[in-house]
């Protein structure tokens, strides 16, 4: 099966219990973050960006198997 | 031109292919403000004071502290107890006695941002804290001023440069929930970290004063120093950024930003206005009005469906895959309805809006 790789950062980490996950291939972002949110439900109170190619996806976009996808979290410390 | 530059001090800098007494020249007659003087603020000012930036101001209102010294190599242990930026102040001086420094021992908050803002050319966020990261992006949004953006986590880093349109609300409109985003305190954080990120938003600084290279404007680095990953990603501006950003400076002053209150506590269930507004942009919400049929004013402009309270346990509303929002004219009612909501479907997304009716009609004004 076909997947797709995910880097995560911050207490993004935590929830997922790794830095880099792998789901089965999706077609689009709304099928990601469905994704995303059923196999690690603490994401849905979490804030981040998602990044598709190096840009901020907001709304519904296809996705290419070779993507390179991040999620983004807010950092504050300094 | 040339007659008022040190060239022994800069000589290492200035035979770097493309710099030359020009850039150094721009450096020396620039002035920057960099606001908190911790982990981030510390490499930032021995970075800036060495390679000459001519004026810099540093804010911070903190005390030098034991727990401060494994990763804020401006001070030393004669300094705890001692003020933060006088601290540093005699340190770079130490360092660099050719630069103007300015302390502002104080918090830096809406209230007297713009005054100290307007007195410098570019703007250094080294804060640890989210309300003055959204106010520093707020203000430099009002006033024109490009404003180089650091934070950590733990052993990763972000850094942007936010110019003209682009500030932090076009990353994340409002701040997350207090308590979601652990600061250094209780996350914990290494100086090597700190410093990485400290000197890359020096360097940004640099490069945008002297026009040399491709400053991060528009473009958000996230770094992880476990594994060297380097992430960029570009930030387009956010029209929907807009509506939660102030317009004017009266409006910016006026805002709470979180400096002069502490907020009332929060059930788990409730939502504040910013934060309700924030989840409607960012997908589908299930709306409810629970108020009775003759409480005013209308919720305009938001798509909900009206449930009143006397009808509530007769019409209770389906489990939806949407977040569902109760809302009433308070938010104590729209409380009493969440919890009830929460009880019957327990792994389903609900909130009750803060302050309800009333709280969202005043932010729109």
């Amino acid at each position: 099966m076909n997947r797709i790789a995910i880097q995560l950062f911050g207490q993004l980490c935590d929830i997922a219990q790794s830095d880099r996950i792998l789901l089965p291939a999706v077609d689009d972002t709304e099928q990601l973050i469905n994704a995303l949110f059923a196999e690690y439900p603490g994401l849905r109170s979490a804030t981040f960006l998602l990044a598709v190619d190096k840009k901020i996806v907001r709304g519904k976009q296809s996705i290419q198997p070779d993507a390179e996808i991040a999620l983004l979290p807010p950092f504050s410390g300094g | 031109m040339k007659d008022d530059i040190p060239y022994t001090r800069y000589h290492r800098q200035m035979i770097l292919p493309g710099f030359g007494a020009e850039a150094q020249h721009r450096l020396l007659k620039a002035s920057a403000l960099v606001v908190g003087a911790g982990g981030l603020g510390c490499p930032v000012l021995v970075s800036l004071a060495g390679a000459g930036l001519g004026t810099i101001g540093m804010v911070d209102n903190g005390l030098v502290e034991l727990s401060n010294l494994h990763r804020q190599f401006l001070y030393t242990m004669s300094g705890i107890g001692m003020p933060k930026v006088a601290c540093a102040k005699n340190a770079l001086h130490a360092l660099n006695p050719d630069i103007t420094l300015h302390t502002y021992d104080t918090t830096l908050t809406n209230r007297n941002a713009i005054g100290i803002l307007s007195q410098y050319d570019i703007i250094i966020d080294a804060t640890d804290n989210f309300e003055s990261r959204y106010m520093l992006s707020d203000a430099c949004r009002l006033l024109g001023k490009p404003l180089v953006f650091g934070a950590v986590s733990r052993l990763e880093g972000q850094v942007a440069v936010f110019t003209g349109d682009i500030g932090y609300r076009d990353l994340f409109p409002v701040p997350p929930k207090p308590g979601e985003v652990a600061g250094c305190s209780e996350a914990g954080v290494m100086g090597f970290v700190t410093g990485i990120i400290g000197h890359m938003m020096a360097g940004e600084c640099i490069k945008w004063i002297t026009g040399k290279g491709q400053p991060l404007a528009g473009r958000l680095l996230t770094y992880s120093a476990m594994k060297n990953i380097f992430w960029e990603t570009q930030i387009e501006p956010w029209p929907q950024a807009g509506t939660t950003a102030p317009v004017s400076r009266e409006d910016f002053e006026s805002r709470e930003y979180g400096f002069f209150c502490i907020p009332a506590p929060l059930s788990p269930l409730e939502i504040l206005p910013h934060q309700f507004r924030s989840l409607c942009l960012l997908e589908p919400v299930m709306v409810y009005d629970i108020r009775e049929p003759d409480e005013l004013p209308l919720l305009s402009g938001l798509a909900h469906e009206r449930i009143p309270v006397s009808l509530f346990a007769d019409r209770f509303p389906p489990a939806t895959k949407e977040p569902a929002v109760f809302i009433c004219q308070s938010g104590k009612r729209s409380l009493a309805a969440a919890e009830k909501y929460r009880a019957v479907y327990p792994g389903h997304r609900v909130y009750s809006l803060y302050g309800g009716v009333l709280a969202l009609t005043e932010g729109n004004e």
